[in-house]
């Protein structure tokens, strides 16, 4: 492994300590007692000190952030009050979920948008283009959910094609993906077009033009692969979006994923589970933007990190 | 600065933007959304809290132009307070982000050193939390309200807005005009607000109209979420929450807020699109 | 090609990942019920409530079986146990057990499985939940293999309901001791249907219990499924998702009505709501300003429009198909006599319209939960604004669910609010036990309330006829006295009393015998395809 490699992973262990401590301050701040809350509404006093005991909430802030830490790095992120169980366990089963949903949603921008920009770019003034940069305007335009609520309305409920909601096979997965990718589609085809644009004016492309090579030839050996790092770049930046979404979305359609999870989590007060989700947020998108930056070496063989 | 008298540059590209159709529509957009904002208790048809349970759930009608929600209200007249609710948290939010990201970005990437790495280093921290969880986790535990709202779009918005800055500062601060001007004996005030700060203008505006599209997008999603505003305020996600169950039968609840939501970011996007080819070219990104 | 390459990659990645993803059986006959909140626990003893109601209970009925049920009517019938009696002290129940019946886990159900569970619910320690259903028992012991005593500390009018309430289904000693404090997640009972796979939050698949003592379950799978959201609810049971789901919004009924296959069960509910006020608060400790506020309100509106009819306008603190109820009164709308009897209290309208006493305006905030109560939100601004046109400002403040309870219980000092919306739904039926949980005078005004009375309503002639209730097992007796006290907490007025909520499901149309009951929960354990 390079060194630059290892320095951002570091880096990135760093960040996500400095998380876990921020997400400990915040917590401990909030209004509302754990303890009130785990012991139910009937609770007397003294079950509530006891709980309080058992969460070591009666300790000083200092004693209770070390324990924290450590069951942190033990991988003991508590017991999730309204599922009763693990917060990891619960984490663990919502994940592969969540993921299935950002990579399809991932693979339909890119499969849909790169070729789109690409040919916006190579016939700026045919109609075809012109009509999808124009859609991407709109579809930068339209909230997630709402896309989610009209979709699921006309879909399932109007025309009984798709089921509308749940988590189950892949037909589960078609609604929330084009709710999720809709704006990233957008994003993608408009950074395709605009970098692909860019590069066809550079020098070398005229030059390989000059050698006799076809249009395609160029196009796909000597543009595009330039062109994916501000795509890739972009998606990158987008990982937040993409996290985001699955939040909203995951609620809409009732997808058992971690995004769901959390907003359950947020209304019921669980303050471990959403203490551990936030976790796992941080750490995807900071794992996501590693990615970014590894591959940008993929993609532009001037780039290594030594 | 950003003069806009006649035959200023600003004011020649003013008129170029004009010319274009799309940006002539997304100014039209913007600028129309603002009026109604600042207007809104003035052009409001009908009291947009009174009820009149008699008359719930009527259809789009010359009385109602947008019909009546499930309490009786006048549904155009709370479309139009729900503009102004969500035009203020938006701007609330991203003005308090100027604020705080300005002068920390202009001081870190002018003079650089400790507090430039504890700033940046704070703002970071910000950044590796995805913005929606962020506002999530910030409205729970501050709790349903617009001041909710309102710092959780700030707390999002000010770190990438500070990272611009910063670096736009780190850039001009090296051109050859700066450091003459520093060789000439120019304050470190005097140079930051007459050469540093007016050249970043532009682009930080191209950034902050990006930036109020997804801060509305974040505003109303968090309503639609039930994370937003108390009632009987209305806000646009929140209406789409309560029209819901309604939308097979009294559709317009879902279609005339959807449709504010929409042209809204639609104005924002085609507006701020064509600041940025105008003004700054280069910028592929979006937040 | 590299670009291509890593596009195939994504690609291939991606469908792995869904088919990796398992699909429902097919062959089988399944029942799947869409519900608005999650089963999270399934244990008799130490449930909170909240979290898990009332999924948590409808589960537990599938799972469980009680020595005595509830029919459809409210009435008792006789479940695991065949007969029973009582002494005539009226404080030991001798109940007669049915054979021939195992536990899901294979053990034998007999009288010391009874005893085991008796004497788990009653000790505090162990069952921390329902505490005033249970705190009367005192003893229990086995008279002979089929047979057991249990003895209260006093005569125990309402004895039945609780056998027959949610937490007393019977659990299989082995298992809890097998499990210890997983028993919840691992619920053993004599039910028809016991837990197959459960994804805690998400749904719980439940198989035919083979050696089920009745008749032969009909499905070989009932999953229950979280789906908070009403309109996905609905959605999935028109598009065959579903063949149950629960809480469906009034406005919802008529148009799932027009559909031909669709069939709703609307049923008057025990849950009723009210504004609760704040006792403590010097202005609403005038009674005239109290009952000003139950004039101001007009309930067949907001049960018309904000309802479209599925409520009940109630006119006594219980309702009308809870036992112990009947009719102590009205409060028919009418702001002229509200504005009236505020004034007579001392409230004048000041310049700006708000009414105004001693200088200070009147103002109060409403807390109101959102989405945990049917129209929770919506009612509230309505009551917001009917109390604007009397002269009154209210402020609302919209909390989630989960925190609601913190405000709620609270000692009196520490109360934000000056109005609270509340429903209680008296789970076993009775009436001694809703007055009781939420009007009985609080122990201490230093403490939390000790069940619902955050109004810290106190009179002691009603503590003295619901005491004598709890202890009068001649059920009419019991309703004279339960009617009596009903009729003074009702002119105390220490509620804006509103309605008694319909419980609204919606099932296939050929989906049969799904029972309903008025204590909100939905009974599958009979269905029939």
């Amino acid at each position: 492994m390079s060194t630059y490699t290892i320095k951002r992973i570091l880096l990135l262990v760093l960040q996500a300590w400095l998380t876990v401590s921020a997400l400990f301050v915040v917590f401990r701040l909030a209004p509302g007692d754990p303890a009130v809350l785990i012991a139910g509404p009937g609770a007397t006093q003294a079950q509530i000190d006891l709980i309080r005991h058992q969460l070591r909430l009666d300790r000083p802030l200092a004693v209770q952030y070390i324990a924290f830490v450590r069951d942190t790095l033990r991988g003991d992120l508590g017991i999730s009050l309204s599922f009763r169980r693990p917060v990891l366990s619960v984490i663990a089963s919502r994940i592969p979920p969540t993921l299935a949903l950002l990579a399809t949603s991932l693979g339909l921008a890119v499969i849909l948008g790169v070729p789109s920009g690409v040919v916006a770019a190579v016939r700026p003034l045919s109609l075809v283009s012109q009509a999808t940069m124009g859609l991407t305007v709109l579809f930068l335009s339209v909230p997630n959910f709402l896309l989610g609520l009209l979709l699921m309305d006309l879909l399932a409920v109007r025309l009984r094609w798709l089921p509308a909601a749940g988590t189950g096979g892949p037909i589960f997965l078609v609604m929330p993906t084009i709710a999720i990718a809709a704006r990233l589609l957008a994003l993608v085809a408009r950074t395709t077009r605009a970098s692909v644009l860019e590069i066809l004016g550079e020098d070398y492309i005229r030059t390989a033009r000059a050698k006799g090579l076809s249009g395609s030839t160029i196009l796909v050996r000597h543009a595009l692969k330039p062109a994916m790092i501000p795509i890739v770049t972009m998606i990158g930046l987008q990982g937040g979006y993409l996290l985001g979404g699955s939040i909203v979305i995951e609620t809409l359609f009732s997808y058992q994923g971690l995004g769901q999870a959390m907003i359950n989590a947020v209304s019921m007060r669980d303050y471990f589970l959403v203490q551990g989700i936030a976790l796992f947020y941080v750490a995807g998108f900071l794992l996501i933007n590693l990615l970014v930056d590894l591959s940008y070496a993929l993609f532009d063989p001037r780039i290594r990190y030594v | 600065m950003l003069s806009l008298t006649r035959g200023s540059v600003m004011y020649r590209q003013f008129r170029r933007i004009a010319r274009v159709p799309a940006a002539g529509l997304g100014g039209v957009l913007v600028a129309g959304f603002l009026m109604v904002g600042l207007l809104a208790p003035w052009v409001v048809p009908l009291d947009p809290f009174v009820q009149d349970l008699s008359t719930a759930l009527h259809p789009p009608s010359p009385s109602h132009w947008f019909g009546t929600d499930e309490l009786g209200r006048d549904l155009l007249s709370r479309v139009i307070l729900a503009a102004r609710v969500d035009l203020t948290v938006v701007a609330l939010g991203i003005g308090s982000a100027i604020l705080l990201a300005t002068p920390l970005g202009l001081i870190a990437g002018y003079f650089r050193g400790l507090a430039d790495r504890l700033v940046t280093a704070a703002s970071d921290l910000m950044l590796t939390f995805p913005s929606l969880v962020l506002a999530i986790v910030l409205v729970s535990l501050l709790g349903s309200g617009i001041s909710s709202v309102v710092i959780a779009v700030a707390l999002t918005t000010a770190p990438p807005l500070y990272r611009l800055i910063r670096s736009l500062v780190l850039q001009i601060a090296s051109l050859d005009y700066v450091e003459a001007a520093r060789a000439l004996g120019a304050t470190h005030f005097r140079i930051i607000t007459r050469h540093i700060f007016p050249n970043l203008l532009g682009r930080t505006v191209v950034y902050t109209t990006l930036l109020g599209s997804h801060a509305i997008l974040s505003v109303t999603a968090l309503g639609f979420l039930g994370l937003g505003v108390q009632p009987p305020t209305p806000e646009w996600g929140n209406m789409l929450v309560s029209a819901r169950t309604y939308l097979g039968t009294a559709p317009w609840l879902t279609v005339f807020p959807g449709l504010m939501i929409i042209l809204f970011i639609l104005g924002l996007n085609l507006f701020g699109d064509a600041l940025r080819d105008l003004l700054d070219p280069k910028l592929l990104w979006r937040p | 090609m590299r670009l291509r390459s890593i596009a195939t990659m994504l690609a291939v990645a991606s469908i792995s990942l869904i088919v990796g993803i398992p699909t429902g059986a097919q062959g089988m006959r399944t029942l799947v019920y869409a519900q608005n909140v999650p089963v999270t626990a399934m244990d008799t003893a130490g449930t909170a409530i909240g979290t898990v109601y009332p999924a948590g209970y409808e589960a537990m009925f599938l799972v469980y079986d009680g020595l005595v049920r509830f029919n459809e009517r409210m009435q008792i019938e006789p479940q695991l146990a065949t007969e029973w009696s009582v002494s005539p002290d009226g404080r030991t129940w001798t109940f007669k057990l049915r054979r021939g019946v195992v536990f899901q886990d294979g053990t034998p159900f007999n009288a010391d499985a009874v005893v085991f569970h008796i004497a788990r619910q009653a000790d505090p320690q162990q069952n921390p939940s329902n505490r005033p259903l249970w705190d009367p028992v005192s003893s229990v012991r086995k008279i002979d293999e089929f047979t057991v005593a249990i003895t209260t500390r006093e005569p125990f009018g309402a004895f039945l309901n609780t056998l027959a309430h949610g937490s007393g289904g019977v659990v299989s000693p082995e298992a809890v001791k097998k499990y210890g404090a997983n028993f919840k997640l691992n619920p053993v009972g004599t039910g028809p249907y016991m837990v197959e796979k459960w994804e805690v939050g998400s749904q719980l698949v439940l198989k035919r219990f083979d050696r089920y003592w009745g008749t032969r379950p009909a499905f070989d799978r009932i999953i229950l499924r979280n789906v908070p959201d009403p309109a996905t609810r609905i959605a999935m049971l028109q598009s065959g998702q579903a063949d149950v789901i629960n809480a469906v919004p009034p406005e919802n009924v008529a148009q799932l009505q027009g559909l031909p296959n669709v069939e709703v069960i609307a049923k008057p509910a025990l849950r009723t709501f009210g504004f609760a006020f704040n006792l403590n608060r010097p202005f609403f400790q005038d009674v005239r300003v109290r009952r000003a506020f139950n004039y101001a309100i007009n309930r067949s509106a907001i049960i018309k429009v904000i309802f479209h009819g599925f409520a009940t306008s109630i006119d006594s603190p219980l309702s009308p198909f809870t036992m112990g109820y009947a009719p102590v009164g009205r409060y028919e709308f009418d702001q002229e006599k509200a504005r009236q009897l505020l004034a007579e209290a001392g409230w004048k309208p000041g310049p700006d319209g708000i009414l105004q006493k001693g200088g200070q305006a009147f103002e109060i905030t409403i807390l109101t939960p959102q989405g945990m109560m049917p129209k929770d939100v919506e009612v509230t601004q309505a009551f917001q604004d009917f109390l604007r046109r009397i002269g009154v400002r209210a402020r609302i403040n919209k909390v989630e669910p989960a925190v609601f309870w913190d405000y709620l219980r609270v000692p009196p000092d520490k109360i934000s609010w000056d109005m609270v919306l509340f429903g209680f739904n008296p789970s076993n039926a009775d009436g001694g036990y809703h007055l009781t949980s939420l009007f009985e005078s609080n122990p201490s005004h230093a403490e939390r309330p000790k069940v619902w009375n955050f109004t810290w309503y106190s009179n002691p002639k009603v503590d003295a006829l619901l005491n004598q209730a709890d202890r009068t097992i001649d059920p009419s007796k019991r309703k004279q006295l339960l009617v009596e006290a009903a009729r003074i907490i009702w002119n105390d007025a220490p509620y804006v009393w509103l309605y008694a909520e319909n419980v609204i499901v919606a099932k296939r149309k050929d989906l049969k015998n799904v029972v309903v009951l008025p204590i909100i929960f939905t009974i599958l354990r009979e269905a029939q395809p």
